[in-house]
């Protein structure tokens, strides 16, 4: 039984370096058709008790999409620290995290292709003590954007 | 047996780790490469913050009406910013990012002036084209000179005798090489019909050829009146003196006896050598001036001492940053509110940015943003 495991582990070894390149996973269809308008990325790792995903706190109060006189896109949204759902952590915490607005020809939400963003914003701290909203505005300094994605991440 | 079972209890040990730590970011970058937007050390604005204040602002500034709106392209002179904050900071860098991100986004609809970059090489690239300039100049005047009527009319060859060009200014500028160029010039394209007195002749001649060497905005400048001046040379010719006007070694430039009415630094200048000489020594005298420097040639009948031709080129034109085509000014300023409570500190900072009109002085558009950091130790930029 020794010998097997020893032989399984010397046979992965080698024919893990039998490629010099591997094909890039492609997102499938599926998982960006799920994706809104507005997501969370997942937390930088996860613990087996407890939630470290701002994910769990954060609710998005409203979201808002314009074009202003100029014809550039705005997007407005409020994004609230609700504090702790979970029976571990009923309180919550206050917490810093990033939103980085990207801006696209067409919508987004629902779509099962993307195309190249036109524009993005770089991720911009946001600080959200619980219970508060931190209201947002995000603007396309290039023309003809008619989709968003807001990316909220913990860095 | 045992051996077999306590091996599987280790490689599912093994294997449940290895789910868990599955789901954490798998850290790729080995080279110590961090984000633009990531903080690393706390305190004091940072990258994140540059770049956050550009990407708001950028759209802001397009979405002006006066911008978005001219049909014109829109250009912004830069202002340097101001620093009221306890953070010594290259101030530059915001006004950078800021312009970066215009200049990128508004697909030529707004430009910048290059107000500090490559100024000796466009110094030097304006120099050797103003020589071809000048040239060229010069080939008109002596083209314009050759087909005046008391030119043309006469049966007899015109005889001028160049006089020195009177250089109004105490620049270090060599006026008359543009005269002897020009003499030159003419004597080429008349065909025998203009003759030139050798320079220092005493010879009669029909018509004296000079002009004034003027240098705009300078502030060390007198002015001569040119006929007093031509009589001063003749006078001069005459005796066989120097035709410098500023030789001192000359009896005639002494004050009123010359006849030249100057004023100010130019009459101080000839009556007092010291002067003079600490004028001469001066750095500022002794540099190239830049300002445009225009000469005005005249041809002067010499009987009746009157100019009966007259044409001011540009030989120099002042070589500007171009800012005074700005339809708006960018300025800024960092404001801070620092507070310290043993190894405690926070810092406030607010940062404001204008697009000012230049002749209205009114303010177009202002934004701000605004940050708050708290520290535990000093924050020093370098």
């Amino acid at each position: 039984m020794k010998q097997l495991i020893m032989f399984f582990c010397a046979a992965g070894l080698l024919l893990s370096g039998c490629h010099s390149v591997y094909n890039a996973e492609s997102t499938s269809g599926k998982d960006l058709a799920r994706e809104g308008s507005a997501v969370v990325v997942r937390p930088d790792r996860y613990v087996i008790f407890g939630t470290r995903s701002m994910n769990d706190y954060l609710e998005v109060v409203y979201e808002e999409f314009l074009q202003n006189d100029a014809g550039l896109a705005t997007v407005k949204i409020g994004a609230r620290n609700k504090g702790g759902e979970h029976w571990w952590n009923r309180k919550g915490r206050d917490f810093t995290m990033y939103a980085q607005a990207v801006f696209y020809r067409q919508s987004v939400a629902g779509t099962t292709s993307r195309s190249a963003p036109l524009y993005s914003t770089n991720k911009q701290p946001v600080t959200l003590p619980l219970g508060k909203v931190s209201d947002m505005m995000f603007m396309c300094p290039v023309q003809g954007a008619g989709g968003y994605q807001i990316i909220f991440s913990e860095n | 047996m045992q051996i077999t079972r306590k091996m599987v209890g280790i490689a599912v040990g093994v294997m449940t780790i290895g789910f868990v730590s599955g789901c954490s970011t798998p850290k790729v970058s080995s080279h110590n490469q961090v984000q633009p937007d990531e903080q690393i050390i706390a305190g004091g604005m940072g990258s994140s913050d540059i770049r956050t204040m550009a990407s708001k602002m950028c759209p802001s500034i397009l979405s002006l009406p006066e911008v978005a709106n001219s049909s014109d392209v829109t250009r912004i002179a830069i202002s340097p910013m101001k620093n009221s904050s306890r953070f010594i900071i290259d101030m530059n860098i915001f006004m950078k990012k800021l312009r970066l991100d215009l200049s990128r986004y508004s697909q030529g609809q707004v430009r910048f002036f290059s107000q500090k970059n490559g100024t000796k090489t466009r110094t030097t690239l304006l120099k050797n084209r103003r020589e071809q300039l000048v040239d060229e100049a010069l080939n008109q005047l002596a083209d314009q000179i050759v087909q005046l009527p008391m030119v043309t009319n006469e049966s007899e060859p015109i005889t001028v005798a160049v006089l020195p060009v009177l250089n109004v200014n105490f620049v270090n500028m060599n006026a008359n090489s543009f005269t002897a160029m020009l003499r030159s010039k003419v004597a080429e394209r008349s065909g025998g019909k203009i003759l030139f007195a050798l320079p220092g002749s005493s010879i009669k001649t029909d018509y004296l050829l000079t002009g004034q060497f003027i240098a705009d905005g300078m502030k060390q400048e007198g002015i001569v009146n040119l006929v007093d001046y031509i009589g001063l040379m003749e006078d001069r010719m005459k005796k066989g003196e120097s035709l410098d006007l500023y030789d001192q070694s000359s009896s005639s430039v002494s004050g009123t006896n010359c006849g030249i009415q100057v004023n100010s630094l130019t009459d101080l200048g000839i009556i007092e050598p010291s002067l003079f000489r600490q004028l001469q020594a001066s750095a500022g005298l002794r540099s190239e001036p830049n300002v445009t420097k225009r000469l005005s040639v005249m041809l002067v009948d010499a009987k009746k001492e009157l100019a009966v031709f007259e044409k001011m080129i540009v030989v120099e034109q002042k070589i500007t940053d171009g800012t005074q085509n700005a339809d708006f000014v960018l300025s800024g300023e960092i404001s801070g509110l620092s507070k310290r409570q043993g190894s405690q500190q926070s810092d406030y900072l607010l940062m404001t940015m204008q697009l000012t009109d230049p002749l209205s002085n009114e303010i177009l558009w202002e934004d701000g943003y605004e940050v708050k950091r708290a520290s535990v130790s000093g924050t020093v930029y370098q």
